[in-house]
């Protein structure tokens, strides 16, 4: 699946410069004059990065970038300034933006961030994709079974957990060999991984 | 203390004198307020009333002339309220019986001349208390009238009973109505002689005596000795022959110069004290009221106490009235002028009938000019409005007094005795007749030249915060130039790559080459928006004094400079006005002298110098130099410090200086920057056009 570069600016010709220069440097792109215009867009299953203007009227690119992240869009972002402070710039890299670019654009600086969003957005995809599946795995598990999991990542023996839910070792074993199916792991070092891939960015 | 007496402070003869003020009381608290005070001090009054009445009696006449007793009786019930006028009586009565008794007069007799007695004090009373004249009955004419009509009404209605009374006990064989008569004008006479000095020095007359100067008492020691000659002359004088009728005048000058200094008291114990005398010497038949029979003796003198005390009374009261009024007047008049200073206004009122002036006290002092020479003529004072402001500021004046309206206003310069012009405000009301005639015209006038400074000074600061919106504006234009270059730079980009790529890109290098002839049409289109920015508010072309412009500045940027630690000095030179907006010359002049300072920011405090010059240049230019001693300009910048969006500064937008040389260019003039050869720093130079008809004024000093 190619990947694909989402442009997000209000400047038409600004945009459309862009998106062009973009796309003779061999890259597939999207444009779109505003976030909103972005959000409601149909999601493409491709993996990508967002070329997004800091100022844009309406939800700005820094609110825009907040609100792809409660989302857990794993598409990289690289924004693009007229007139940013450093403190915003700083800001925006802390929140996990590639780059802070002030217009006008560098070429080389900004094919440079395009390649490595990209790149960031394929590890990122992949990741957001064993998550996802993680997270159907771990649906599928019962009320009880999701108890014994949460005890035994954390570490605890059978006979603690056992104890905590007032049952014996027993029914623990036998919910935890259910939780290693369900999770389709066959260790517990894979199942503790798994919990951290689920629970580590909350 | 009374109420007068507050008023007149400090004043010594007149109205320490005119503090007299007789207030009855009113059921207060007052010595009178014990009963048994109230029984006994009557008791001793009326007993030796009674006993001097006997002793002015003088055979073979049975009637006295004067009778205390029943003055005594009436002046008490003025004092004390009617609630315990049943002591009065108490207190009376033994006297009474205790008096009559002794002389060997029927018990009967003596118990109905009580009841008359007291009867026509409580008639006298009520009717004093009726009219409402019992607070300072006599300190106004009105309270004496009604004080004479009370006495002789209580007199003459009691006498019907004292006359029955007298028939019915069979005492003496006269007449009923010669009966009536005699005791009626006898008790009137002795009611308008006693009464009022005992209601007066019983209400504190006597103070007044006690807190006179030495002055005061010796003029009374004088007037009683010569009041007492003229009247032993007049009314002692054995040789009835050598009398003149006239000579009854005698005393008259010593009883109005009581009146008039002395005022109630002063008239209530000389009349009391004439009376005395008069009644002795007609008595024992000498003086002037002594000529006939002691029974026309005692007639005539009763008829002269009934219109001499009356008359006198009325004199001193009216006396006491208008000093009161004048004390009043005084304060107020005391007020006025305290407010008007605290007010620091003026007020002058002018008689447009007459002509005359009057100037409050303080009446151009806030101008410099001396007290003294307020001027009284209107003329003198029109002469000191500034001779621009002379027609418009006397217009409304005018408009005012021909159009029939009540009130004018107007604004104007006034001159100073320091040759300088203060900007005053008057307000004024026109005072008309019934006709509608203008009589008198009052002025109030405010010195508003603070005022309107610091109306200056905020509308300046406005034009200085044009700049800084300005600053602000200038940050959205840098990105609406920023937008189209950025996108012209992306397409350029575009564009090599496609060059250094094989094939024929033909068709999209048209493209982007239209773009970009778009994006820069745009830039140049932004551009031009802020190039009518910088002179939207539409020059405003006057002719104007460049110094005064500088001034205005300084004085604006005076406490920025300060509190920089900048020291500020100026060189203006006699220049000839110049032609041009002054707003854009203060907004160049601030400009500049911003800049000065934040270059001299890292200067060491001792080397600062913020130095202004204005001086006539060549070719009919005015230049103004702003010199300051920081860091110079370096050979790279020197070239591009008037260029949009060039800046040394950390935050500076660099446009400051650019709109300063489009705002210089619209006038005609120019603006430059030199390193100063000596002791470094910058001078920025602007000129700006001389006004065509001043050109060539001399240039010699005013």
């Amino acid at each position: 699946m190619t990947p694909i570069v989402h442009v997000v600016e209000d400047d038409r010709s600004v945009r459309a410069a862009l998106t062009r220069l973009l796309k003779i440097a061999g890259f597939e792109t999207r444009s779109y004059a505003s976030a909103g215009e972005f959000l409601v867009s149909e999601r493409d299953p491709a993996p990508g990065c967002i070329v997004l203007d800091v100022g844009l009227p309406g939800l700005t690119g820094i609110e825009l970038q907040a609100a792809l992240q409660r989302e857990r869009d794993p598409r990289p972002i690289i924004f693009l300034t007229g007139r940013g402070s450093i403190d915003m710039g700083v800001g925006a890299m802390k929140a996990g933006a590639v780059d802070f670019l002030t217009k006008p654009v560098d070429r080389e600086r900004l094919l440079v961030a395009v390649e490595t969003a990209l790149a960031r957005g394929i590890v990122a995809k992949a990741r957001d994709e064993v998550e996802r599946e993680l997270r159907e795995r771990i649906e599928r598990l019962t009320a009880r079974e999701r108890e014994v999991f949460d005890r035994v990542v954390q570490g605890k023996l059978n006979k603690q957990v056992a104890f905590e839910l007032g049952t014996s070792v027993r029914t623990v074993k036998a919910h935890r060999a259910q939780v290693m199916l369900k999770m389709e792991v066959d260790s517990l070092a894979e199942l503790v991984s798994a919990s951290d891939r689920l629970f580590a960015s909350n | 203390m009374s109420a007068v007496d507050q008023i007149s402070g400090g004043r010594n003869l007149d109205s320490s004198l005119a503090s007299y003020a007789t207030e009855l009381p009113q059921g207060g608290k007052h010595a009178l307020d014990s009963n048994s005070v109230v029984a006994l001090a009557v008791f001793v009054g009326y007993f030796a009333g009674a006993k001097m009445g006997l002793a002015l009696t003088f055979p073979p006449n049975p009637v006295s002339i004067l009778w205390p007793p029943n003055a005594i009786l009436f002046a008490t019930l003025l004092l004390v309220p009617p609630s315990r006028w049943w002591v009065v009586a108490m207190g009376a009565l033994p006297a009474h019986l205790l008096a009559e008794l002794q002389s060997g007069i029927p018990f009967s007799m003596v118990g109905c001349w009580f009841i008359s007695n007291f009867m026509e004090a409580t008639l006298g009373a009520l009717i004093m208390r009726k009219l409402g004249a019992l607070n300072q009955p006599f300190g106004k004419p009105l309270h004496v009238i009604a004080f004479v009509f009370a006495a002789s009404a209580a007199a003459l209605l009691s006498s019907l009973a004292d006359s029955a009374f007298v028939k019915l006990n069979h005492w003496g064989n006269a007449e009923y109505w010669d009966l009536w008569a005699g005791r009626s004008l006898s008790n009137t006479a002795t009611s308008l002689v006693l009464v009022p000095p005992i209601v007066i020095f019983a209400t504190g007359g006597l103070q007044v005596l006690r807190r006179a100067k030495r002055s005061h008492l010796i003029e009374a020691l004088l007037l009683l000795v010569g009041l007492l000659a003229s009247a032993l002359v007049v009314f002692h004088t054995q040789v009835a022959e050598r009398i003149l009728p006239v000579e009854i005048y005698m005393p008259l000058p010593f009883l109005l110069w009581a009146a008039y200094r002395f005022g109630p008291p002063g008239t209530g114990a000389t009349t009391a004290l004439v009376a005395i005398v008069a009644i002795i010497g007609s008595g024992q038949g000498n003086g002037a009221l002594g000529l006939g029979s002691p029974t026309d003796n005692a007639y005539t003198v009763q008829l002269f106490l009934l219109f001499l005390a009356p008359t006198l009374l009325c004199f001193a009261a009216a006396v006491e009235e208008r000093r009161r009024a004048e004390a009043l007047l005084r304060q107020s008049d005391r007020r006025f002028h305290v407010m008007l200073e605290a007010t620091r206004e003026i007020v002058y009122e002018r008689d447009l009938v007459s002509g005359a002036m009057w100037w409050s006290r303080s009446a151009l002092t806030e101008f410099g000019y001396e007290r003294s020479s307020n001027g009284n003529d209107y003329r003198e004072w029109c002469e000191l409005i500034h001779p621009d402001d002379r027609e418009s500021a006397m217009a409304p004046l005018h408009a005012a007094l021909t159009g029939g309206a009540r009130q004018w206003e107007s604004e104007f310069r006034l001159r100073r005795t320091d040759g300088r012009h203060a900007l005053v405000s008057e307000r004024g009301f026109i005072v008309r007749d019934a006709e509608g005639n203008p009589l008198q015209m009052i002025g109030r006038v405010a010195d508003i030249t603070e005022r309107r400074d610091t109306d200056e000074l905020g509308q300046e600061l406005t034009h200085a915060s044009r700049l800084t919106v300005m600053g602000e504006l200038a940050a959205s234009i840098a990105h609406e130039i920023n937008q189209p270059m950025s996108a012209i730079l992306s397409n350029v980009d575009s564009a090599e790559i496609l060059l250094s790529r094989s094939g024929s890109h033909e068709h999209e290098l048209r493209d982007i080459l239209a773009d970009i002839r778009a994006d820069g049409l745009r830039a140049s289109e932004v551009m031009r928006h802020i190039r009518g920015l910088a002179s939207k508010r539409g020059a405003d072309i006057e002719t104007f004094d460049p110094n005064e412009v500088v001034r205005a500045v300084l004085r604006l940027v005076a406490p920025v400079a300060k509190r920089r630690g900048v020291p500020v000095s100026i060189a203006l030179d006699n220049v000839p006005h110049v032609w041009c907006d002054r707003i854009h010359v203060q907004q160049v002049l601030l400009n500049l002298i911003f800049n000065a300072m934040d270059a001299m920011a890292e200067t060491p405090a001792p080397q600062r110098e913020l130095f202004v010059e204005v001086f006539r240049a060549a070719d009919g230019m005015v230049q103004i130099a702003v010199r300051d001693r920081g860091h110079g300009l370096s050979v790279s910048t020197q070239g591009r410090i008037f260029d949009s969006f060039f800046t040394t500064k950390r935050d500076g937008m660099g446009l400051g200086l650019s709109i300063a040389r489009s705002l210089v260019q619209s006038h005609g003039g120019s603006i430059w920057a030199t390193n100063n050869a000596d002791g470094g720093g910058a001078t920025f130079r602007f000129t700006l056009r001389a006004d065509r008809r001043e050109r060539n004024r001399p240039q010699e000093p005013e």
